[in-house]
């Protein structure tokens, strides 16, 4: 990995798949309502939307807050890899540009922890106040971002390059 | 003859491409094709499915500039509980996290809701509005910038955040929407219309042509 023209992309995709860890496992927000605090994981905050009969704004949010970060990282692992050695260069043009567009949307969970923090300040009565999950995940989204944005296209196809056919 | 040899030089590069992402050479298409052009190679998206107009394109610009400061400052949401009432605009949002630990997620929002949708405002304005008088852009920065604000500006995200915050708050309290929404969605709008419109590749392509034309005038 040390000799790849892309160190850099998988160092920060490395980085980036150790802070999806805590992202996962810790809270990124405590809800206190009535003098009751509740914390809740990414996990669990898809879930309770689910129980209080949202399960759209539930999909879009497991979507964009679960399975993309997951996907792109381990998307952008098997691009990576194979890239020095690519024979398939349009599908695995095709995947990367589809996960460096998705990529963007995971933040929504922190613009939706930023937002309640902002609003919900009622003291005991009821606030929103973040937690350290959310930090993580923001480090996540950021450093797959970073990661892909330091891998070129261009490189899938370096094989192929002195073979151009033209139109 | 070194001259001849120059300018039928020029005038190849002028109607051929290299794709940036797999290096085909690829000859500019004649006539105006509908829809989208894209490299039969690797499928990258060359131009847009509509011609780049400048003026128009600078028009929404400016509209959503004025739009802009009111998104800002004015209230996104107003909440409402057992008499109390609180509101947040989109600078509230940002400067709730900016404090203690949490400072490296407040300077992220400071960057992706405020920074880059201002410089991609700015950068966009610029390269249409020197398209538009046939400006050459000397520094290729503006350019730069406007590509990597396509990416990092995500007011459009944040749109999405907001909806999913007024379910979830539904228990909470009475969420009422402010001006602000109105204006963020407005400006969200026309900045998503102007980056479909003006593909950074294309309009790159636009003002290397109004270049070349000046040059030829000289």
């Amino acid at each position: 990995m040390r000799d790849s023209p892309h160190a850099l992309s998988w160092s920060l995709l490395v980085a980036a798949m150790v802070w999806l860890i805590p992202a996962n496992l810790l809270p990124i927000m405590t809800i206190t309502q009535g003098g009751r605090s509740k914390t809740s994981t990414i996990a669990e905050g898809i879930w309770q939307l689910f129980e209080a009969g949202m399960p759209g704004i539930a999909i879009i949010v497991m979507v964009a807050s679960l399975l993309v970060p997951l996907f792109k990282v381990l998307v952008l692992a098997v691009v990576y890899w194979r890239a020095p050695g690519e024979t398939d260069p349009l599908l695995s043009t095709r995947a990367f540009r589809l996960v460096y567009w998705i990529g963007r949307w995971s933040m929504l969970d922190v613009f939706v922890v930023a937002l309640l923090a902002a609003l919900v300040e009622f003291g005991n009565l009821a606030s929103v106040k973040p937690e350290p999950g959310i930090l993580a995940f923001a480090m996540a989204v950021v450093l797959t971002m970073l990661s892909a944005h330091a891998f070129s296209p261009k490189q899938l196809w370096i094989k192929t390059i002195p073979d151009q056919r033209g139109v | 003859m070194p001259e001849d040899k120059d300018a039928s030089l020029d005038q190849e590069r002028a109607s051929t491409l290299t794709c940036p992402d797999c290096h085909t050479d690829l000859a500019l298409p004649t006539g105006r094709g509908r829809g989208a052009w894209r490299c039969p190679r690797c499928d990258r998206q060359l131009s847009g499915a509509w011609t780049l107009k400048p003026d128009s394109l600078l028009a929404l610009s400016v509209a959503t500039a004025f739009l802009w400061v009111p998104a800002l400052t004015l209230p996104l949401l107003r909440l409402e509980n057992l008499g109390l009432d609180n509101s947040a605009s989109l600078l509230d949002c940002t400067v709730a996290l900016l404090q203690g630990v949490y400072l490296p997620a407040g300077v992220l929002l400071l960057f992706t809701l405020l920074t880059m949708p201002l410089a991609n405002l700015i950068a966009v304005s610029r390269l249409l509005w020197a398209a538009r008088e046939h400006m050459p852009v000397h520094s290729p920065r503006w350019m730069q910038v406007y590509r990597l604000s396509r990416e990092w500006a995500m007011t459009d995200i944040f749109l999405l955040g907001i909806l999913i915050s007024m379910t979830k708050l539904g228990d909470l309290a009475t969420v009422k929407p402010g001006a602000g929404i109105v204006c963020l969605g407005l400006a969200v709008l026309l900045r998503l219309i102007v980056e479909t419109l003006a593909q950074p590749d294309q309009l790159q392509r636009l003002m290397d042509q109004q270049a070349r034309e000046v040059a030829d005038a000289r």
